[in-house]
């Protein structure tokens, strides 16, 4: 059996036992976290090119499967990648079980981890986009779980996605036209051009950006912290993938009046002007959830800057990065959550006044999270912003300097939503924080510290995507 | 009692259009894109939007075997009656945009009037018409790059000109639409065009739903919590 149909199918049928329990958050987070969990563990356990064994049958994780008549197989980046979304899945059930997220996530969640399988484990890569559309069509359910009013966030997420689908498609239509002249370069030159700007539509860095700001704000934040997660593994992984298998289109320049313009320095500055654009707009938030989504985007700044930069070693920055981020967005979001719901759903700040002082533990969960995200010291997302200010620094100190402004714009937002969250409390028969709320904001405060004080807890699950990333080149 | 005549095959029907290929179909898909996109009654723009699926099936028709030119009828048929049945649960009445003065609302710069979409619209027309001889995609014959381009390009105006779950599923699906007939003509794959329609179907019951959650006419509800 491959590893493929134990991703596609496992959680489809996770998913159906979980949609029968969904209107109990105790007993659907146990068995949606638990599959999650497993299925995470299990991939990132598994070697990708030796069988093993799982429940008396025999599974060779890279074997191809033909399924509907399109192949599909899990290369060893895939497998790690989905290893990773699948246990962010499971840290995401286990707060959606103190803060609904809606009840149609629980079900909804495994169905979209699947669904993310198939966009990772098509073959060729060119199809993958066709796939992401459909998940996100998929997704809009959860994004908008039930909410009455606004319905931004769903449908922005959709755009990019379906944007790309026939840039890629008629980029390998060329691909395809390329041997029947071999000695014009001109089939090569259209994929490559067709095929970064579809990349650029994928990875959204400033001004691609507004999607991901519309997401982060609307949907519950533990599922659009996943989400985020998910669309940037996913954006990074088809990157790497597509740069893989064609070599000739990291030398691809998108305009011919400009040769020297090719996708790793568009994602370079653009990460830059995503880093510099979200400092500028969190430093003048008056909304806690829109100044959450201006941070997970400059922490998707600091990625893109990383993919551009192309070094050698780049794919460990990269990933210490996406890990980091994938932590401090879990772990914001959770305090968010607690906070918008004693709110009333609001996030404003008028509306959000002096509640700091009733939930100390899963405001500190927020404001830590969003500090990680950041790139301060001593959290969790200061080792991978030091390193990546020390790479851009080495070539220009002027780079390194707006990515620290953004830092800073975004230190400012936090400042002043700090002070609406120690203000003077309006509700004073507002509740306390449960004893589980402490407890899970306090597990979400040692992730973010530890990391910083121990950076080597960082070095397992790091060498082993660096390892999975090896046999690829450094960068566009 | 005289028997029924047999019903005409698939193949024979197609043939029996034939008369309208050409200008008569080209203008056809190009009046309906146009109206789908500018038009201030849902009802309007999704009558449309039939039309231009059924001109873009018989457009279809001469690059793929008929069977598979009727999914673009079946998939923009489907697309619509979810749509229409969408706003019905909503309560939507005549007119296309109902949110404008709902509370809570920010009303979008671009997409205020009926006169100022339509000035758009026309102004979109007529740069692609002027550039028709210089269109890219010289691989497609050319009344389908024609097509193609007329689809994308006011697909990507309905995203810009309108922020709501019906106008925001009506452009993806023309973008869509648009690769379906460009993949005609480049690539016969069975399995794509399955795939896309797949897309196209999600596509129309995701924004289907947003828009039942959208709310209904005039309404004084808050806004739902988590």
């Amino acid at each position: 059996m491959s590893g493929v149909v134990l991703v596609l199918t496992l959680p489809l049928l996770a998913a159906l036992l979980v949609y029968l329990l969904r209107r109990w958050p105790l007993p659907s987070s146990i068995v949606a976290g638990a599959a999650a969990l497993t299925l995470g563990l299990l991939l990132w356990r598994w070697p990708n090119a030796e069988p093993v064994l799982f429940l008396g049958r025999v599974v060779q994780v890279n074997a191809p499967v033909v399924l509907l008549g399109q192949n599909f197989a899990m290369q060893p980046t895939v497998q790690w990648v989905l290893g990773w979304l699948a246990l962010v899945l499971a840290v995401t059930y286990l707060g959606a079980w103190r803060v609904s997220q809606g009840r149609t996530f629980y079900p909804f969640g495994l169905v979209l981890l699947s669904l993310f399988g198939a966009v990772l484990t098509i073959q060729p890569a060119w199809l993958a986009p066709i796939l992401l559309a459909g998940v996100m069509a998929v997704a809009a359910f959860v994004i908008q779980a039930g909410r009455r009013g606004s319905t931004r966030g769903a449908l922005r997420a959709l755009w990019l996605p379906v944007l790309a689908i026939p840039l890629f498609l008629l980029a390998a239509w060329f691909v395809e036209q390329a041997p029947l002249d071999p000695e014009s370069s001109q089939a090569l030159q259209l994929a490559g051009q067709l095929a970064s700007v579809g990349l650029l539509l994928l990875l959204a860095p400033w001004p691609l950006h507004g999607p991901f700001v519309s997401l982060g704000e609307e949907a519950p934040p533990l599922v659009a912290a996943w989400l985020l997660t998910a669309l940037a593994a996913t954006a990074i992984t088809l990157l790497q993938a597509l740069l893989v298998q064609y070599e000739w289109l990291q030398g691809a320049s998108l305009f011919y009046a400009l040769p020297t313009l090719r996708l790793a320095e568009l994602l370079l500055y653009g990460g830059m002007a995503t880093c510099l654009w979200s400092g500028l707009a969190g430093a003048v938030q008056t909304n806690i959830s829109r100044l959450w989504s201006y941070a997970a985007l400059f922490a998707y700044g600091a990625v893109l800057i990383s993919v551009g930069l192309g070094a050698r070693g780049s794919w460990a920055l990269v990933w210490l990065l996406l890990i980091a981020r994938g932590v401090a967005m879990m772990v914001s979001a959770y305090g968010l959550a607690v906070v918008r719901q004693r709110a009333g759903s609001r996030s404003d700040f008028a509306s959000i006044q002096g509640l700091g002082t009733r939930l100390p533990w899963t405001s500190a969960a927020f404001l830590f999270g969003v500090l990680s995200l950041a790139g301060m010291p001593l959290t969790a997302g200061f080792a991978g912003q030091w390193a990546l200010m020390q790479a851009l620094g080495s070539q220009d100190w002027l780079q390194a300097v707006i990515v620290l402004a953004g830092a800073l714009g975004l230190a400012a937002g936090l400042i002043r939503s700090l002070s609406a969250l120690l203000g003077p409390l309006g509700n004073l028969l507002l509740e306390r924080e449960e004893r589980i709320m402490i407890a899970l904001a306090a597990l979400g405060l040692a992730a973010i510290l530890l990391p910083a004080l121990y950076p080597e807890i960082w070095l397992n699950p790091l060498s082993a995507a660096v390892a999975a990333f090896a046999g690829s080149p450094g960068g566009p | 009692m005289q028997p029924l005549p047999p019903f005409p095959s698939l193949e024979a029907l197609f043939q029996q259009t034939d008369r309208l290929a050409g200008t008569p179909l080209l203008l056809a898909i190009t009046v309906s894109v146009i109206v789908v996109v500018a038009a201030r009654d849902w009802r309007l723009a999704l009558a449309a939007l039939m039309v231009a699926y059924t001109g873009l099936a018989l457009l279809t028709a001469s690059l793929l075997p008929p069977q598979w030119a009727l999914l673009r009828v079946v998939v923009g048929g489907l697309a619509a009656v979810i749509w229409y049945l969408s706003a019905q649960q909503a309560g939507w009445g005549g007119s296309f945009l109902p949110f404008q003065h709902s509370q809570g609302v920010e009303a979008r710069p671009l997409a205020s009037t009926t006169l100022f979409r339509a000035l758009v619209v026309l102004a979109l027309a007529v740069l692609i018409l002027t550039l028709r001889p210089r269109l890219p995609l010289p691989a497609l014959p050319t009344d389908v790059r024609f097509v193609v381009i007329w689809l994308g390009a006011f697909g990507l105006l309905g995203l810009a000109l309108g922020d709501e779950a019906l106008q925001t599923g009506v452009a993806l699906l023309l973008w869509l639409a648009a690769t379906q007939l460009m993949l005609a003509a480049l690539q016969q794959d069975a399995w794509l065009i399955w795939l896309l329609s797949t897309v196209e179907l999600l596509v129309a019951l995701a924004t289907g739903y947003l828009m039942i959650a959208r709310g209904p006419l005039w309404s004084n509800e808050q806004e739902g919590s988590d």
